[in-house]
This record gives C-alpha cells, structure tokens and sequence, in this order.
C-alpha cells in the first residue's frame, strides 16, 4: 500500500463528500454536506484546507466554473476526485471491512 | 445594497495570498448571502467576520517577498526622493526652519534629560559587585520618630565579619571635614579626605593606575590620589613613596596608590583616600555614637531580611549596654518610650535614589523627580512633534499635484508613504544634527542647572552615536507617519482636477494637537508656579529664629586662646552685634537627650542644642516666660531651656520654676528657667520637634556672629577672618551665611524649580512656533479672501478676529483639561510638606493669562500683516 493513502478522519470525510457529490463539489456544498449527513458543524475555512491538502497529495483535482450571480461573480472551484483518490477509497474500505471481521462477538451488518 | 462589513473584506483581501482570494471570498460571500436571507443582516455580518477571521490561516496568508507583489523601492527612486524633499525644504523656508528649530529644541532638552536620568540611574552599577553589596543603615526610633543613618558605628564591620559568614567582605568609609594639606611649602585648603579601611579596593571596583590595590590602605598614614590630585600635587614627577601633610605640619602621610579619577555615577566620590588605620578613635570598640559608612559584599545565597533579623543580636549584645548606660534606664525602659534601632542592610545601588537616610555621603537624588524629569522630556519631545505633524499637514495641499502625478506615471501608495517618511526622518536628522551641536556646547549650562556632572556624555561612546541615529529615524518615523498617510491618500482625480479643499481633511487632528499642546504647556507653568510659590513660602516663612545677617564660622576648636578672648576681638569691630557659641544651628543634626519630670519615671526625649549666653538674642528667638541664660546666675549650667512644644509635652501650662531630670547630666536636679516660641530647626517638610536648650559655655562647634547691618559685609568677613587668623595660626578659614546654608535644606525644590522653569519656557516656545507657522500658512491661504473682505469693507479688527478666532477657541479648550490634570499634579507634590501653601486660584489665572498673552504676541505679528495688506497687493494677480 502506498504511503500516501494514508488519509486524516476529516479528509476522509471530505474525499467522500466529494466523491459522493460528484459533478457539484466546492467549498460551501461540501461544508453543507457535511454538516447535513454528519451534524458536525464544520467551518468553510476547514473544510478548504482539506480541500487544498487532498488536492495536494492528489486524492482530488480542481477546475474553475463559470461566472456565478450569487457569489458576486466570482467563479466557483469544482473538485472531482482523480483515479488515485477513488482507488484511495477502496483500499481504504477494504482495509476497514477486513479488521471489522475480524473483531471477535462484534456484529456489524453490512448491507 | 446589502454587502458584508467593507474591513472585513478589506481585512480579508490584504492577507489572503492572491491565487486564492477568489475561491475564498466566493464561497464567504456565497454563505454570507444564504445567511442574509435566512437570519438576518447582523447574524451575517457576524458570520463573515468569523469566516474572515477563520480563514486567517498561514497557508491563505500573502508571503513577503512573494511574487505577487514587489514592495522593494529602488535606490534610483530613494535619490529622486532625496531631491524631492531637499528641494521642497528649500521652497519654503520659513516653514523648513519652524519644523528643524522646533523639534531641535525637542530632542535637545529631551537629550538632556536622557543623559541626566540614564546618569542617575546607572549610579554605582559599574562595581563588578554591586549586586551583593549592601550598606549597613541605622534604622533607630527616637521617641516614635524614625531616624534613619546612613553611618554606623566603629566596630559594626568586624563584628559582622566575625559573627557572620554569610559577610564575605566589609570596609568602612569615614568623611573628614575640610583641612589643610601641605607639599613642599605649599598648603592648599582641600574640601576633605575620604578615609576607608584596607580592604577597599576588593570591596569597589575603582581602577588604581598604581599601587598595590591590597596593601595601599593597610598602614597608618597611607594616601591614594586620584590621577587629577596626583597631578596636581605632583605635577608630572612620579607621586609614588613620596609625602604630604595633612592638618598639621608635622603629620606626613605616604602616597601609596593612584586611583583613577572617580566617575560622576558613584555615590563614593574621594580626590584623597587615606587609611582607616591612622586614627585609633576610629577603630575603637564604641557602639554609641556613629560615624562610619560600613559597605559589605554578601554570599550569593545570602537571605537578605533573614540577616538583618540576625542582625538584631548585635544591638542587644552590643550596644545596648552602651544605652543603658549613658541614659540611665533599663533597656525595657528604653523600648518602652517608643525607642529601637535597628541595622538594615540597603543594596548599593539603591543608595542614591531610594535612601532616605541622613548622613550620606553626597546628597542622593529623588527617584520623583526622575519621573516628572521623564515625563517633562516626552512631552516637549510630543509637543515639537506635534507641531511636525500639523505644519506637514497643513501644508498637505502644496505637495497634492506632486501625488497625483507621481500616482498617475504608477506610483504605489506604498511608495508615496515609504517617500514622506524618508523625508520626515531626513527633517529630523537634520534636527538632531543641530540637536547634538546644542547637547555639546550647552551640557556645562545643563550640568550647573542640575547641580550634577554627567557620567556619560552624548558623543563620547559609539553607543552614544548609534542612539543619536536610531532616535532621530524613530522621531522621524513618528513624526512623519500621519502626514505620509494624509498625504498619500489624495486621489489623482481630484488632486488634478483641482477639487481638494486646503488641508481640511486632517483639521480636527490638528486641532487636537494645538490643543494638547497647549494645555501640556499650561500644566508645566502652573507646577512651575506652585513650587516657586511653595519655595517662597518656606524661606520667607516666619520660622522662629532670624536666619539674616548672621555669620557662620565652623571648628572654632582650632582656635588656640581662650574663647572669650577671640569674642571680645570681634565685639570691638562696630559691624558686630554678638557673637556666640552653639553645638548645633537650626538645618543642621541635633541631638537626643532624654528628661524625666521629678519623681516621675517617664521619660521624654527632646532634640537638644548646647549654647552660649547670647544664643538666644543672636537666633532672635521670642521668650515666652522666664528668661534666658545668664552671667548673673552662676547656677545657669543646671538650668534648662524649653521650647513651647517641650513644655507641652510635659503637660505644663507654665513650665518656668518646675524641675527635671537628665541622665546626661548625671541625673542632676535641673530647673527650667525659661519657654521659648516654637521655631522650625528642620525643614518644613516636618512638623515642629520638641526642644531643650542647655548652657554650656565652652561648646565651640559653631561660631554664630550676627552683623549690625548688612551694609559692609564683605569687609565683616575680612575682619572676621583676620582676627580667625591671629588666634588659629592659620587654620583654614571656614564660613558661611546662615540663611544661604538654610535655604540648602531646600536644594532639591529649587533645583526643580528651576529645571522646570527652563523647560516650560521651552515647550511654549516650541508650541508657539508651531502655531505661528500653523497661522501663518492659514493667512496665506486666505489671502485672496482677506483682501475680498477687506474691500467690502471689513475693518482690520474683524478680520484680526477671523484669523484667530480658532485659536482662540483652541485655547480655551486647552484651558479647560489643563486646570484639572495641574490641581492634581501639584497637589500630590505639595503632599511632601508638612507646612505647605494651598494654591492660589490667582496662580492658574495667572499662568493661563502668560499663555494667552505669549499666544497673542506669537500671532498677532502674522495675523495684522495679514489684516493691513493692501487688497490691491492679493487681489491684483487674477
């Protein structure tokens, strides 16, 4: 396994969020994601620092989108994950359900 | 438009690294948008304000250097900056010369004032040990008053070395009084010689250029000079092993060292330093009594309060007896009456600004008076900046196209803040330049104003040139700050267009300046007032005794015929009044002595002085009952006299004809045969002490001569002394006025006194000029406008009005802050008196009326050029 999939619990977090909301991930909606399926109340500026880490250790990348009204014009920076980021996933996921199984008297379902 | 809180924002853009504002600010709007909508406008504004700050982060922060942005100025543009400002300098001269010679004067006196308080706070710190040597202090109680001695008795340094072990090492140090030393024939009247025990030199650090620092005090008859003594004794011959006589001809002393010559910062200041040795008396094992300085180094570890608990030993092993003894009473007696002493130990270097002790040996200085010496100096510093900064913007408008045009061609604003502050600080080089010129050749002024020589001099040391230069880039940075943001805030648009109003944006800050200013200046004149008239009020205070026309000649001792002899000489001069004989005068130490009331076991302890017949007519001192002194009764030398605050001690309404006892006196019956008025024989910083006055015919400290008149004085003097000479073979001849030596009691008051008359003339000055420049720019502005009034037909009054009619106002306000900060700033120094004057409100009227008056004379000279002009001459141009 690689040593840069060595992931944070808050990046990781992000990097699903990202995943999960695939062609609308920035900032806000990723902060609001969070806050909605985790009831976390996580603030803008983390969740960009966890945005620029992952992206500089390539788990996601970053394109600009068109001019927006909302936002006083400013554009919006859309994070998709890269093929790295999505196998980083996996791996991870894999890892998890492996040591889960292996907790004696620990029934987890998992559909 | 709805819009998050604009220094938010502008917060957020200074920081945040370019490359990634937009994304950030996008998203912080996006939210603060939602949250408009959903909770309402403050709820957003808070949420931005937390998200700004939140994203404050060191990844998001803009780095130095970074490429981004260039905040490097070429040296190119620093040259044309320099010509910028030397050029603009030379345009307006009046205005160049205002600013330079005001803030000279600024930092001028606040130099001064540096070096005297750096002087007085580096006193004694240049000893290698300073830090773990301490002088022993008698701290004693004397019928509940404290009495604190610098000096302690004979044996207290070897019986604190033998007791001890935290004492490491201990010497004694003993001031004569002035005395004759003789080389060769030639005698010189020498202020005193310094005499200290051996180890001395282990002790302080000061420097001996030759000799041997262990052996030069260890015989008796030893003598170090210092280099300018060596010198002039010796001139250039080497001094070494050779002799000189000290008081009389026969006794020779041995030159065994050279010291170095001693520096203005040190407490122990010697030109003669002989050995302890010499005398026995001062190494005898007496403990009452005390005379000696005993200075000691302490282990490291040493507890300081915890030795000086120990200390407390040696009072009842040792001197306790000697009291028991010379007073008559047990020592739980004594206690009883409200007495106690005790050895305290006083670190080195606090001697000179903290001790309150008497006996020192050179008058210590106040740390007080340091504080209001500092704060004196920062504000004339303030107020010469001040007058920097409201000159440079008011003057704003003659620099705006200059802006705008620099701004235009692509200057930063950056650039034009870095080009004014670079010209302020060349302004105040300048300044210090002329400042250094008049530190230089005014510090022997200053050093007589002060009473003080200085340690450390402007120019002598590279550290001296280093803060010149720092001081003057700071003066500068301060001073130069505001305008350059002023300044570099115009709009080119409006700049070129022509559309700025003359310096009007920075008014109520101007405003603001001339106003603290001035009532900085109004607050130094009333404190200056207030200490004149409480200085007045002291010496011409009706203190009980005569202190005019009266001759003091000390060591009357020397004399070798009889007393009445040499007095009779005198009385035959007709200039002559009376001459007596006293152990002490009013200013000067008094003795204790302690009375009992027959059959009554309770002791009293009054401050006694031992006279001669005509003590009482020479003092003037007002008898109340009884009477004084007299030949005609030959039981006098058991009589007492009493003064009204001794009687009443006792609980007599008539004191004359009652009996007392006194253990000096062998516990003789003595009878008081007269009361005399209260008189204050110390200062008024204290209350009226009780007094006992007793005859004794042969007491020869001080010689009191009172004249007739005070029309042939300098020829008394030489009478005087001529006849000192005839009966002393040649004693040195030592005298004094008694009220000069009175009004020393108040050296320190009329030392400041005077430092703060120099230096509230100088702030007015200094704010005075600032103004005369402020109006003088404003008439010039208001030319155009003048001459338009003028032709219709406003008379030279009305216009008079116009032009000072704000200042006016100012001043007023000024007045306003003034009276109150003054009231309590000279009410906590007349705190330091007992008998102190309330002040006059005379004296604010009076200080405000010298302001308005020196304002009016400042400005009038502009403001009527300005209201006689010819309109014609102003309005001619167009």
């Amino acid at each position: 396994m690689n040593k840069r999939n060595y992931l944070g619990e808050f990046e990781e977090l992000i990097l699903l969020s990202v995943a999960s909301l695939a062609d609308d991930a920035y900032g806000v909606s990723v902060m609001k994601y969070i806050n909605q399926e985790t009831h976390r109340n996580v603030n803008i500026s983390a969740v960009h620092e966890g945005l620029k880490r992952l992206e500089r250790k390539g788990f996601v990348k970053s394109n600009f989108g068109g001019a927006t009204h909302v936002r006083g014009g400013r554009r919006k920076r859309f994070f998709i994950l890269t093929d790295f980021g999505q196998s980083a996933l996996e791996d991870i996921m894999t890892l998890k359900l492996q040591l889960y199984r292996k907790v004696p008297n620990f029934n987890i379902k998992l559909t | 438009m709805n819009h998050p809180p604009k220094w938010a924002d502008r917060f957020l853009r200074w920081y945040c690294k370019p490359e990634l504002l937009e994304e950030i600010q996008g998203d912080a709007y996006e939210l603060y948008f939602e949250r408009l909508d959903s909770q309402g406008k403050r709820h957003a504004d808070r949420k931005y304000i937390f998200d700004v700050l939140r994203f404050c982060r060191w990844s998001n922060i803009k780095k130095v250097n970074s490429k981004y942005q260039s905040n490097k100025v070429p040296v190119s543009m620093v040259k044309n900056f320099y010509f910028t400002a030397v050029r603009n300098l030379l345009r307006h001269k009046s205005y160049f010369m205002i600013n330079i010679s005001g803030l000279a004067i600024g930092i001028a006196s606040f130099t001064f004032i540096a070096l005297y308080i750096i002087n007085e706070l580096s006193y004694d710190r240049f000893h290698a040990n300073h830090k773990k040597t301490y002088r022993v202090s008698n701290h004693a109680i004397i019928r509940g008053e404290p009495n604190r001695d610098a000096t302690t008795s004979a044996p207290m340094a070897k019986t604190l070395l033998a007791r001890y072990p935290e004492v490491l090492k201990a010497t004694r140090l003993l001031k004569s009084g002035p005395l004759l030393v003789g080389k060769g024939g030639r005698k010189i009247n020498e202020e005193g010689v310094l005499y200290a025990d051996a180890p001395f030199f282990e002790v302080f650090d000061f420097k001996l250029l030759k000799g041997n620092p262990k052996t030069a005090l260890v015989h008796p008859r030893s003598m170090v000079l210092t280099r300018s003594y060596a010198n002039k004794y010796f001139g250039t011959d080497d001094p070494m092993g050779q002799q000189i006589t000290v008081d009389e001809d026969s006794i020779f002393y041995t030159i065994t060292g050279i010291a170095d010559d001693i520096p203005a910062n040190s407490h122990i200041k010697f030109d003669m330093l002989g050995s302890m040795s010499t005398n026995d008396a001062w190494n005898s094992n007496r403990w009452v009594g005390t005379s000696q300085h005993t200075y000691v180094i302490l282990n490291e570890s040493t507890e300081v309060a915890a030795l000086e608990e120990k200390m407390r030993d040696i009072f009842y092993d040792h001197m306790a007896k000697e009291i028991e003894f010379y007073t008559g009473l047990s020592m739980a007696e004594w206690e009883g009456a409200g007495n106690s002493v005790r050895f305290k130990l006083t670190p080195l270097k606090d001697i000179h600004l903290y001790s309150t002790s008497t006996g020192e040996l050179e008058p210590t200085g106040n740390i007080r008076y340091i504080r209001i010496y500092g704060i004196i100096g920062l504000i004339i510093l303030f107020i010469a900046i001040f007058n920097f900064v409201n000159l440079a913007t008011a003057h704003s408008t003659s620099r705006a196209r200059e802006v705008g045009v620099r701004k235009v061609i692509g200057s930063t604003k950056r650039n034009l803040v870095f080009q004014f502050i670079f010209e302020s600080v060349i302004v105040s080089m300048i300044a210090m330049f002329i400042a250094v010129v008049l530190v230089t050749s005014l510090t022997p002024s200053f050093v007589d104003l002060m009473g003080k020589g200085l340690a450390y001099g402007l120019t002598s040391h590279y550290i001296g040139w280093i803060s010149i230069i720092g001081f003057a880039i700071i003066v500068g940075v301060i001073a130069g700050c505001y305008p350059a943001f002023v300044l570099s805030a115009f709009r080119p648009v409006d700049v070129l267009k022509g559309a700025l109003k003359t310096g009007a944006k920075a008014g109520w800050l101007r405003n603001l300046l001339v106003t603290l200013q001035f009532a900085a200046s109004i607050v130094i004149i009333i404190g200056t007032l207030a200490i004149y008239h409480q200085i007045d009020f002291m010496l011409t205070k009706n203190l009980g005794f005569d202190k005019e026309q009266i001759l003091v000649v000390k060591r009357s001792d020397w004399l070798k015929s009889p007393m009445d002899v040499f007095k009779n000489d005198l009385l035959k001069n007709p200039d002559i009044q009376a001459v007596a004989n006293s152990e002490t005068i009013p200013g000067k130490p008094y003795k204790i002595r302690s009375y009992r009331r027959k059959d009554d076991p309770e002791t009293f302890l009054f401050l006694n002085n031992q006279v001669t017949y005509d003590y009482l007519q020479i003092m003037g001192l007002k008898l109340i009952s009884g009477r004084f002194f007299s030949k005609e009764f030959s039981a006098d030398s058991n009589a007492v006299v009493l003064n009204e605050s001794a009687a009443k001690a006792f609980g007599w309404e008539d004191a004359v004809g009652k009996t007392l006892t006194s253990a000096f006196k062998k516990g003789r019956p003595l009878t008081v045969i007269g009361v005399v008025k209260d008189y204050n024989i110390e200062s008024l910083h204290k209350k009226v002490a009780p007094v006992s006055l007793e005859l004794a015919p042969e007491v020869n400290d001080y010689l009191t001569i009172k004249m007739s008149n005070s029309r042939n004085i300098r020829k008394t003097v030489q009478s005087v002394e001529d006849t000192w000479h005839q009966y002393s073979g040649d004693k040195p001849f030592q005298y004094f006025f008694f009220d000069e030596d009175y009004e020393r009691l108040y050296r320190t008051e009329s030392r400041t006194g005077r430092v703060l008359m120099v230096f509230a003339t100088l702030s007015i000055l200094i704010a005075s000029m600032g103004l005369i420049g402020l109006i003088t720019y404003a008439a010039s502005n208001r030319k155009k406008e003048i001459g338009i009034r003028k032709v219709l037909g406003a008379s030279v009054a009305n216009l008079i009005t116009l032009l000072s009619g704000e200042t006016v106002r100012l001043i007023v306000i000024a007045v306003v802050i003034s009276w109150p900060f003054a009231y309590f700033a000279t009410e906590y120094w007349l705190q330091n008196f007992a008998d102190r004057i309330t002040i006059n409100p005379w004296t604010y009227l009076i200080a405000t009326l010298a302001i308005v008056l020196i304002v009016g004379f400042a400005i009038s000279f502009q403001t009527f050029r300005a209201a006689t002009g010819n309109p014609s001459d102003s309005l001619r141009d167009e």
